[in-house]
């Protein structure tokens, strides 16, 4: 019997050679989308998993608000571990990572030398050897006993041990620091799992730091974790940790007065990665509301590649009911049937879910590039993937074969036979409910792409208070120390440079420095403005770009500029005096000290466009760290030569890293850039199964109609007629879909848009044109079958009595 | 009305080519009743389509109205023929999902009759075909004889000056195909010219003259006393 089955279902599929591979193309394409999207999300949920015990370990966070600065940083103080060591049961062990940001030291760089060159590393991280305790980093050489207890020994990965010495044994060897300090190698981990919320390659011992470098309460930016006991209450600890941060703060009173607070969260571990929105965290975080939508998108796109499926399937079999009639006369039970029709449908399944396989493993290069991911087809993913495709092959198939299995199996052979069953495509109402739905899919993440290009655009020609054109940045001007300053008045002579600068800090740069300003020298804490703080020089605003609003800009020839600062007009609004021109500001950093304000600059955006500008000062004093270069000149290849010169000619060993500004900026974006092309191919690929499934159809109403199309014909109506009658069924539904979209995905974008301090509107045209691309695509698809069946000589349709 | 002139039209398939008509001449005067007869295959409604110009001839001429339309475009010949033919098929072929006034009323809408018009002369019609009650029934719902009276209404609803009638009794009974006989007889005396294809030498009585086709030639001709 299930011989027959096969064998009616391979024939029947092979007598429908264009539906069946439409049918099959559709949910193949559909399904290897799914799957590339379940691998990504896969992939985000998997970060620091790797670690046994990630469920029970914790980050301590601070989340603050004082004076009208609130955030929430993943950094807290070097102390605080040893305050609560001891003191609480629940927690079992504790570690710290301290990163070169939280140490102010600048510029912040690590140069390791290998063979006669110094390597600029980025990977760099300072910790304890409980840092084994409480991660996950399994040792090929050395023993994490014996590792970072003593001051200039240091861990490396694998991968690192090879770059420096082509091999992986290489504890007890050294790696100069800088040119001046010795790290001896105890201990070589695995490389640690790109799903990680830090990934670094040199962890340096803790107690290798400078006495000047630990800092005390008050002072945040060490990274401390907790691996609590299990079932520990998180609460209570929480409360527990906050009243210790608040006794040791500068003034305990502030924290409860004027809308301050201060809170600790402990932040677990699987949640920093997508679900941290902290600053300062140790590395670029994703996003659970990309998840979240690349989820949805993931099942909508199964969602229309099923229902075409079933929409093709079920116009299709309606073509079948003579058959079930025959069957039924010549004995076939109705559980046979409806036998058959399944066997069918499921098969159909089956060979799409195998192509789909196929197809996302092609495609898994192309997709790792957009989204920037390493995803591979592993024996452990195919664990859970081989079940979960049995469970998706069985369901749809049952789906989609239903229609006919039970509905046209229930005919009664005589009604069909006499040819009183409707077969006809009108009345189809589940059919365009389908349609609508599938359009109404499109049309969403039609706009959504176009409101995310209307943003990545906006932001791109948004005026940002400084001009990125034209300006490299040569970034590891570090390693030349004082012959820094005699690059960047070389460079200065160079016909074609403008003007040069040297600071570290650069609107597009990663250089921060947050530091607490104060209006008189009480230091008090209800009166502190938060703000960037970047030592430059008097070429920095011209280079730069950066427009003066009131007073001057720093001068060589003016000695007290060394206490002068200029600061932008986020900052005169926090600090609230009516005239800052010319008053002063204390700061209290390794003693007391105080500025004077020379100037007032415009607001520039040096942070990201999804915040605001916040109070940012210019202080006069040398940074070495990097040098921008404002060119102006149409032979940027000669020029860049001529730079390359001049850097050889002073460090000939050193290799010489740069980039231009506006590609800075736009790195800065590259997320967004990301989630925007992924967006535009998901939406191409949306479309386009609903197209085929639109095709499939339109080719079936065409057929169904041959004879009333032939009727018309004959009676007078010409090809425009025809054609717009075939394909007025399909727009009004299309159109439909447009009226329902529309507003949940000006809901939805409106909601992403929120992200963005600065951001554009969702105007009327966007609308306009998602409904309009797909009308049009529609018609196009639509038209094709139209056209074909409006030539067609009546004769043909009414011959058949 | 109609002349056609050594008419020919061919089917090809892959491997034989048959002839349909073959050297077919035949003049039609305008006011005439023709019946056309033959056995199966013999070319009947290979001729009635050419006529109908719903089809092209291979070769030969054919002239309707003194205007040479052989060789006309699919535009022009739509336009001449939703202008000046009626078509009344063996199996009716109405629109399911129209009403019998909206089928009526088709050939209206693609002549581009004003709405107020149109309702008045689908009336007229259905009156004349008493098939009024009727009106807002769909095909389903009507008998075999009611079903070819609308489909008569509908051919007639444009005065045509010719009708083709390609079997208008196959389907029905004889009282039934008796009254469509009827109702051509009626149309023929008040001036329209019709063709009609049948088996029937019963039907055939009702014309002035019949044509007997044989392998898409005319062997005979009867004159009708």
């Amino acid at each position: 019997m299930i011989r027959n089955y096969l064998k009616t279902a391979y024939r029947s599929l092979l007598k429908n050679k264009g539906f069946t591979v439409l049918n099959v193309l559709g949910l193949s394409i559909g399904l290897a989308t799914c799957l590339l999207i379940v691998f990504y999300v896969v992939d985000e949920l998997s970060y620091d998993r790797y670690n046994i015990n990630a469920d029970r370990i914790v980050r301590i966070t601070e989340e603050a608000r004082l004076n009208g600065n609130a955030g929430s940083y993943a950094g807290t103080e070097a102390p605080l571990l040893n305050a609560l060591k001891g003191n609480f049961p629940e927690i079992e062990k504790s570690t710290k990572l301290i990163p070169a940001s939280a140490l102010f030291i600048s510029p912040q760089k690590f140069r390791f030398k290998k063979g006669s060159t110094n390597l600029q590393e980025h990977n760099v991280v300072f910790a304890n050897s409980d840092m084994f305790d409480v991660f996950t980093l399994p040792m090929v050489d050395g023993s994490p006993l014996a590792s970072l207890t003593e001051p200039h020994t240091a861990v490396i990965t694998e991968s690192t041990a090879k770059k420096y010495f082509n091999k992986t044994n290489v504890v007890g060897q050294t790696l100069t620091l800088n040119d001046t300090s010795v790290y001896k190698i105890t201990g070589v981990i695995k490389d640690i799992p790109a799903q990680s919320h830090f990934n670094y390659d040199f962890f340096l011992s803790w107690s290798s730091l400078p006495e000047s470098h630990i800092y005390g309460w008050g002072v945040s930016g060490q990274h401390n974790y907790l691996l609590l006991k299990p079932g520990a209450n998180i609460k209570k600890l929480e409360a527990e940790i906050l009243k210790i941060e608040i006794k040791h703060s500068f003034s305990p009173a502030a924290w409860t007065t004027g809308g301050n607070y201060l809170k600790i969260i402990l932040t677990p571990l699987l949640d920093i990665h997508l679900r941290s929105d902290s600053q300062y965290q140790l590395a670029k975080g994703g996003s659970i509301q990309y998840v979240y939508i690349f989820s949805v998108i993931g099942i909508l796109i199964l969602l229309i590649a099923c229902v075409n499926f079933m929409n093709l399937s079920t116009a299709r079999s309606s073509n079948r009911a003579k058959e079930v009639g025959v069957r039924k006369v010549l004995g076939s039970a109705r559980k046979f049937l409806v036998a058959q029709f399944l066997t069918e449908s499921i098969l159909v399944t089956l060979v799409s879910t195998i192509i789909a396989v196929f197809l996302a493993w092609l495609l898994l290069p192309l997709f790792n590039q957009m989204a920037d991911k390493h995803l591979a087809f592993t024996t452990q993913s195919l664990s859970w993937l081989v079940p979960s495709l049995i469970v998706i092959v069985l369901v749809i198939g049952f789906l989609a074969g239903s229609y006919p299995a039970f509905f046209l199996s229930a005919f009664q052979p005589i009604d069909v036979l006499k040819g009183k069953v409707a077969t006809g495509f009108k009345g189809g109402f589940l059919r365009s409910f389908l349609v609508v739905f599938q359009f109404s899919i499109s049309i969403f993440l039609i706009i959504g792409t176009l409101v995310i290009y209307n943003q990545l655009n906006y932001i791109h020609n948004k005026s940002l208070g400084f001009n990125r054109s034209q300006v490299l940045v040569i970034k590891n001007t570090g390693v030349l120390g004082n012959q820094a300053k005699i690059l960047k008045q070389e460079l200065k002579q160079l016909p074609g440079v403008v003007s040069t600068t040297l600071s570290s800090y650069t609107p597009t740069g990663d250089d921060r420095n947050k530091t607490g300003l104060f209006p008189d020298a009480t230091i008090d804490i209800k009166k502190d403005v938060l703000s960037e703080f970047w030592p430059v020089d008097e070429d920095y605003m011209g280079t730069m770009g950066i427009k003066l609003v009131a007073g001057r800009n720093f001068s060589a020839q003016m000695p007290t500029d060394s206490m002068g600062i200029i600061v932008n007009e986020a900052f005169v609004k926090r600090f609230g005096a009516k005239d800052p021109l010319n008053k002063d500001v204390y700061r209290y950093s390794v003693g007391l000290q105080k500025f004077h304000i020379i100037g007032i600059m415009k607001d520039f955006n040096y942070e990201s466009l999804k915040e605001k500008i916040s109070p940012a000062v210019l202080t006069y004093a040398l940074d070495n760290g990097a040098i921008s270069v404002r060119i102006h000149t149409t032979d940027i290849g000669r020029l860049m030569s001529q730079i390359q010169d001049k850097w050889k000619a002073i460090s000939p060993n050193q290799q010489i890293t740069y980039s231009f500004m506006d590609e800075d900026f736009d790195a800065t974006y590259r997320s967004e850039q990301r989630i925007g092309t992924i967006f535009i191919s998901f939406t191409t690929l949306a479309i386009s199964i609903a197209c085929l499934g639109l095709f499939g159809l339109a080719a079936y109403a065409a057929e169904q109609r041959k004879k009333e199309i032939g009727i018309r014909k004959v009676l007078g109506a010409n090809i425009s007629t025809i054609i717009s009658m075939l394909s007025m069924d399909f727009i009004k539904l299309v159109f439909i879909s447009i009226l329902i979209a529309t507003p949940i995905a000006w809901y939805a974008m409106q909601n992403w848009l929120q992200n963005f301090a600065y951001r554009t509107s969702i105007h009327w045209y966007i609308v306009a044109l998602a409904g309009g691309t797909a009308v049009v695509i529609a018609f196009i698809t639509i038209s094709f079958q139209s056209i074909k069946a409006a030539l067609n000589n009546p004769v043909e349709s009414l011959r058949s009595e | 009305m109609i002349k056609i002139t050594n008419l020919e039209k061919f089917y090809r398939t892959e491997e034989v080519e048959t002839i349909a008509l073959n050297k077919l001449s035949i003049e039609i005067a305008t006011g005439e009743f023709v019946a056309i007869m033959g056995p199966s295959g013999c070319g009947k409604s290979t001729l009635l389509n050419i006529l109908g110009m719903l089809d092209d001839p291979d070769e030969g001429s054919y002239v309707f109205n003194e205007i040479e339309v052989a060789h006309f475009t699919e535009r022009k010949r739509a336009d001449l023929r939703k202008h000046n033919i009626g078509f009344v098929f063996q199996s009716f072929n109405l629109i399911d999902e129209l009403t019998v006034f909206e089928n009526v009323e088709l050939p209206l809408i693609y002549t581009g009759v004003p709405a107020s018009e149109r309702v008045k002369r689908v009336e007229e019609v259905l009156d004349k075909m008493q098939i009024m009650h009727r009106r807002n029934h769909y095909p389903q719902q009507l008998s075999g004889g009611q079903q070819q009276r609308v489909a008569i209404a509908r051919a007639v609803v444009n005065k045509p000056k010719l009708i083709l009638a390609d079997e208008p009794t196959g389907n029905l009974d004889s009282t039934n195909g008796n009254d469509v006989m009827e109702l051509l007889t009626d149309l023929n005396e008040q001036g329209t010219t019709i063709i009609m294809v049948t088996h029937s030498e019963h039907d055939a009585r009702y014309s002035h003259r019949i044509i007997r086709l044989l392998d898409g030639q005319a062997v005979v001709e009867n004159i009708m006393v």
